[in-house]
């Protein structure tokens, strides 16, 4: 019993992982879960009370909508579960979300006050609610208070109050850098910065100075959530010494953190940044569950432990110390993800670069540009290379032929293209003998989406993410069919050959086919379709060759005229039972 | 207290981990009575190419697998193995290689062909350029008997439709088909994955209902015996109906056509009969990429064969260490297993089938002409080929008790087509005759759907299947 409920556990903790936006049919799928998993609502509570507390601040929302689903489609006992610490499960995350995901929480608070239609009493317990209340009539004034008294942006308190009204003091020591509350005017104060260390051990210069820095929050967090992702390439490292990529990767990010720690970025640029380095800090996290997954050799810890938070900023204890400064000139530039780096390194002109590496990745650059909103625009002193001038060009006449505003993902879709459209991969024995596991590496860094299900992958594009929905969405209507369905199933006829021919869309999407509820209603609409009771008496007497059952006239109003109904005349002259063409895949 | 059948059995209670480093992989073999329970834990693990969800606990029985880690997993499984190993050498990176290399004709293919462009990017992207069209990669794999060439099939498949792809996948092995029973050819295009607990049958055919992996659409040919040889002239006859089928599909479905197909051919490699009827399979189905498994010779002689060919290339790919040898009763229970399924599903997806008494006229059953002694047409002198190309391929047979136990294809044909017409029909479903009594002139049929007993036409071959 104890090792199903850690199962439950472990699977709903994982299954979490996926809920990152607000997605209904991740939702209701994990309601179900929790609903056919009465016996352990205690540790499903738990879990998710665990996940909103180290889940990303941007991810928190659509876990507490999951709470809510739960609550409000389940009851009892998940109500008295939830009830006990939601205080502190809400406002502990209310402390660390932005502005527009609190107005959200606001909404979610207002319905549990609602009363329930079928008991008549609110959601929730009292208690909690009438804390939450008044934790938030609280919020809201000091919200008020801090803007009437707001002195932007050089107040010698740490950056991170900034984000934070002051009710939120206690979990001030948590240092979260805030992502999305930098201050518009963050231009000026970048003098201190500036002066920091060249050396990769500056880093920890700077985290001890850091009460002290009166620097914007986004550069802050930028440097903060740098030097997280070095820890974790690190690690990488650790893990498998042989990984030149994460070598490279590694140089290049203590680059990028000394460029951004100790120059002068635009706004825009240090924002171009943090887009493209949350998508690292993804693929990055992602590799170390997988490392972890792969190093799990004697026993499996518990995903607790396995989960550190990515997200907030490294304590001092954290930091790590860098290797030894490598050399600018150094960077491996056609490397796997340091490419993307690579873009971000060019996109500081201070720096000096060399010269053929650009040229001889003008190609990539540009490909990889795509990815880069706005990248090459605020560029203030022209680079002096040439070479990233055909770069930026190459980039901006791209932009003007309306084919760049893809997000960054694409840009990992192209670089899979780009490397098997390389000159080295050939059908041939040579190219087919030496393995190259790099590709198939590639191969899963395209397509981080997993379906937790059948564990089919999807890219993380706009595009692939729509069909990750139907994707689900597919699942959740089998799941719910298979399971409201007690009748059984037979054996389909096989396709004829001209359905089959025609039959390309029919497979294209999961989300299409086979589905019972689609071919029940086509059988549906087959049925009703009617020809004219022919006069011929040969054909009148003919049976539908499939069935071998005779069609009978009726009435009908519509055609005024005596019709057989569920009766279709097929190209090849017979005339089926609409149902049985459908059947036999006639159609 | 000791009930047997309640005791704590021992073996299959028993749950295993184990720990795959990066690539290497778990071979297992199920006996056929058994059941195997497996669950990826952590990690990333794949069969023949498709990949496993995690923490799904999958259930295999009557099966010899491997399942392959490219960054290493953790493993759960119970219940008991006739034998497992993990071997760290694998012919994986090699047939990795091969797929990437398909894909970038693929991908070269799909950056032309306009009608593929307008469907998956937009007209817009097209327009005021000449409609084009271009194919994908037409892969014959060719190898002795267990050299793992369905394996391999289904990796190169099971890729491409991980990187979005929709290959049309051939199964030629009438012995173990793809999607359907023994006997048949079939194609079928794989836009989604793979049902890795149907590993016999690559996935699933459509059912009535809803399942948890999409079920493939086949187009279903049989040829109604294990070995082409047996009617070599015959099966010829409706493998090049399936080819015309599979160029159909292409035409006018974009995305299988810059996909390609994936062809696994039958282990014949008799140089006097294999050789001719892999030239035929080139032929009929524009085959562009050759590749041999495991076998040097083979290899070699194809290479003289075909390398002059232009766009023709010949490659090899070395033997999966794990492909394991079985004996012809392996395969009757094998195929007698398939034959239950196909009426009855598996356990963990069961499927209701059907029994009608029929009036034994009703029935229009034909089977194979027997063919002429010389096996090949090309061991005839020349011309002689014209005498043996009128006569029918198929008689008509009167059903008798003859017919009992009999798997029985049922055509797209009715009694009135030609036989010509008749020869050349698709497969719509298999029933099993079950009884038949001639005294009373009544015959009892299994079918795998609720209907009456469609009055077309039956083909017969030479697989029985005991309840």
């Amino acid at each position: 019993m104890q090792e199903e409920l850690e199962d439950i556990r472990q699977e709903y903790a994982t299954s979490l992982e996926e809920l990152t936006f607000n997605s209904k049919p991740i939702i209701s799928n994990l309601t179900i879960i929790a609903q056919e998993n009465m016996q352990a609502a205690e540790v499903i509570s738990r879990t998710i009370e665990d996940h909103i507390g180290k889940c990303a601040p941007g991810h928190k929302l659509p876990v507490l909508y999951l709470l809510d689903s739960i609550c409000k489609n389940i009851g009892s006992p998940y109500t008295t579960l939830f009830g006990r610490n939601l205080y502190r499960t809400f406002t502990d995350a209310y402390t660390l979300v932005n502005d527009a995901i609190r107005k959200k929480m606001h909404e979610l608070f207002q319905t549990w006050k609602q009363p329930v239609p079928s008991t008549g009493q609110p959601l929730f317990p009292n208690e909690p609610l009438r804390r939450i209340e008044n934790y938030l009539n609280k919020a809201r004034s000091a919200v008020l208070e801090i803007q009437q008294n707001y002195v932007p942006p050089f107040r010698s308190t740490p950056p991170t109050q900034h984000a934070r009204p002051a009710y939120a003091v206690p979990d001030a020591a948590r240092g979260y850098p805030s992502v999305t509350a930098a201050p518009a005017s963050a231009g000026s104060g970048y003098s201190a910065y500036a002066q920091a260390p060249e050396s990769g051990n500056g880093y920890q210069g700077y985290v001890e100075n850091k009460p002290a820095a009166a620097a914007p929050v986004t550069k802050a967090s930028l440097t903060a959530e740098l030097s997280t992702l070095i820890e974790l390439t690190r690690e990488k490292i650790q893990d498998n010494p042989g990984d030149v990529d994460a070598g490279t990767q590694l140089s290049a990010l203590t680059q990028l953190f000394q460029i951004v720690s100790s120059s002068d970025l635009p706004q825009n640029q240090l924002q171009t940044i943090k887009d493209e380095l949350n998508v690292l800090a993804e693929d990055l996290r992602r590799n170390k569950n997988k490392r972890k997954a792969a190093m799990a050799a004697d026993a499996a810890p518990p995903p607790a432990k396995r989960q550190t938070p990515m997200w907030t900023a490294p304590t001092p204890a954290s930091v790590p110390l860098l290797p030894q400064q490598q050399p600018v000139n150094q960077l491996n530039l056609g490397a796997l993800q340091p490419d993307l780096l690579a873009q971000l390194l060019a996109s500081v002109p201070q720096q000096p670069q060399p010269q053929q590496q650009y040229a001889s990745n003008a190609n990539a650059l540009t490909a990889a540009l795509a990815g880069i909103p706005g990248f090459g625009l605020p560029i203030q002193q022209q680079p002096q290379q040439a070479s990233a001038n055909d770069a930026a060009a190459l980039f901006a006449s791209l932009m003007s032929a309306g084919l760049i505003n893809a997000p960054a993902a694409p840009a990992r879709q192209n670089r899979m293209l780009e490397k098997i459209m390389g000159p080295d991969v050939e059908l041939s024995n040579k190219f087919i003998q030496k393995p190259r596991p790099d590709f198939v590496f590639l191969l899963y860094d395209s397509l981080p989406l997993l379906c937790g299900t059948c564990g089919r992958r999807f890219a993380d594009t706009e595009r692939d993410r729509k069909i990750r929905d139907a994707h689900l969405d597919w699942h959740f209507r089998v799941n719910k069919r298979l399971r409201d369905d007690s009748r059984g199933q037979s054996r389909s006829w096989y396709l004829g050959e001209e359905a089959w021919i025609q039959s390309a869309d029919a497979d294209a999407d999961s989300s299409k086919t086979g589905g019972g509820a689609e071919r029940a209603k086509k059988m549906q609409e087959v049925s009703q379709k009617y020809i004219l009771t022919p006069k011929e008496a040969s054909v009148v007497n003919t049976p539908c060759p499939i069935c071998m059952e005779k069609f009978k006239s009726v009435w009908n109003e519509k055609a005024e005229d005596w019709v057989w109904m569920n009766a279709i005349k097929h190209s090849n002259g017979k005339i089926y039972h609409g149902t049985c063409a459908f059947e036999c895949g006639l159609l | 207290m000791d009930l047997p059948g309640f005791g704590n059995d021992a073996t299959s209670k028993t749950v295993n981990t184990l720990t795959l480093g990066s690539q290497s992989e778990w071979r297992f073999e199920v006996a056929l009575d058994k059941t195997v329970n497996v669950k990826i834990l952590q990690g990333h693990a794949e069969i023949f190419g498709t990949e496993l969800a995690l923490g799904h606990t999958y259930q295999f029985t009557a099966t010899k697998l491997s399942i392959y880690t490219w960054l290493g997993c953790q493993i759960e499984w119970e219940g008991e193995v006739l034998g497992e190993y993990t071997s760290d050498e694998s012919a994986m990176p090699n047939y990795a290689n091969l797929h990437f290399a398909l894909e970038k004709l693929r991908a070269q293919a799909a950056a032309i062909d306009t009608q593929y462009i307008k469907k998956e990017i937009g007209a817009a992207a097209t327009s005021g350029q000449p409609d084009r069209e271009a194919e994908g990669p037409k892969v014959l794999i060719i190898g002795p008997r267990f050299s793992g060439k369905t394996s391999l099939a289904k990796i190169l498949t099971a890729y491409a439709s991980k990187m979005g792809r929709s290959p049309v996948a051939i199964s030629l092995d009438p012995k173990e088909s793809m999607l359907s029973l023994p006997g048949t050819i079939s194609a079928a295009t794989f836009a989604t994955m793979m049902d890795v607990e149907k590993t016999e049958t690559w996935s699933s055919s459509a059912t009535t209902g809803p399942m948890h992996i999409p079920p493939k659409n086949p187009i279903v040919y049989y040829y109604g015996s294990d070995s082409p040889t047996d009617n070599i002239r015959f099966y010829k006859s409706v493998m090049n109906r399936l080819s015309l089928a599979v160029s159909s599909r292409i035409a006018v479905d974009a995305k299988a056509r810059i996909s390609g197909t994936i062809i696994d051919a039958t282990g014949i490699l008799d140089p006097k009969v294999g050789y001719d009827l892999i030239d035929t399979i080139v032929a009929d189905f524009s085959v562009d990429v050759v590749v041999t498994v495991g076998n040097e010779r083979l290899y070699n002689d194809l290479l003289k064969r075909y390398n002059a060919r232009q766009n023709m290339t010949v490659v090899k790919v070395p033997r999966s260490g794990g492909v394991v040898e079985t004996d012809a009763s392996y395969l009757r229970s094998i195929q007698q297993r398939l034959f239950k399924e196909y009426f009855y599903g598996q356990p963990k997806f069961p499927l209701s089938a059907f029994t009608v008494t029929v009036d034994i006229s009703a029935v229009t059953v034909y089977k194979r002409a027997e063919q002429s002694r010389l096996v090949s047409s090309s061991a005839l002198p020349i011309g002689t080929e014209l005498s043996t190309a009128h006569e029918s391929l198929i008689t008509k047979t009167a059903a008798s008790a003859a017919l009992q136990n009999s798997i029985l294809a049922l055509l797209y044909a009715s009694p009135s087509d030609s036989e010509e017409d008749i020869a050349e029909s698709s497969v719509m479903g298999f029933v099993h005759i079950l009884d038949v009594d001639e005294t009373k002139h009544k015959m009892k049929v299994l079918m795998p759907i609720k209907s009456r007993l469609p009055a077309q036409v039956y083909l017969m071959g030479s697989y029985h299947y005991m309840e």
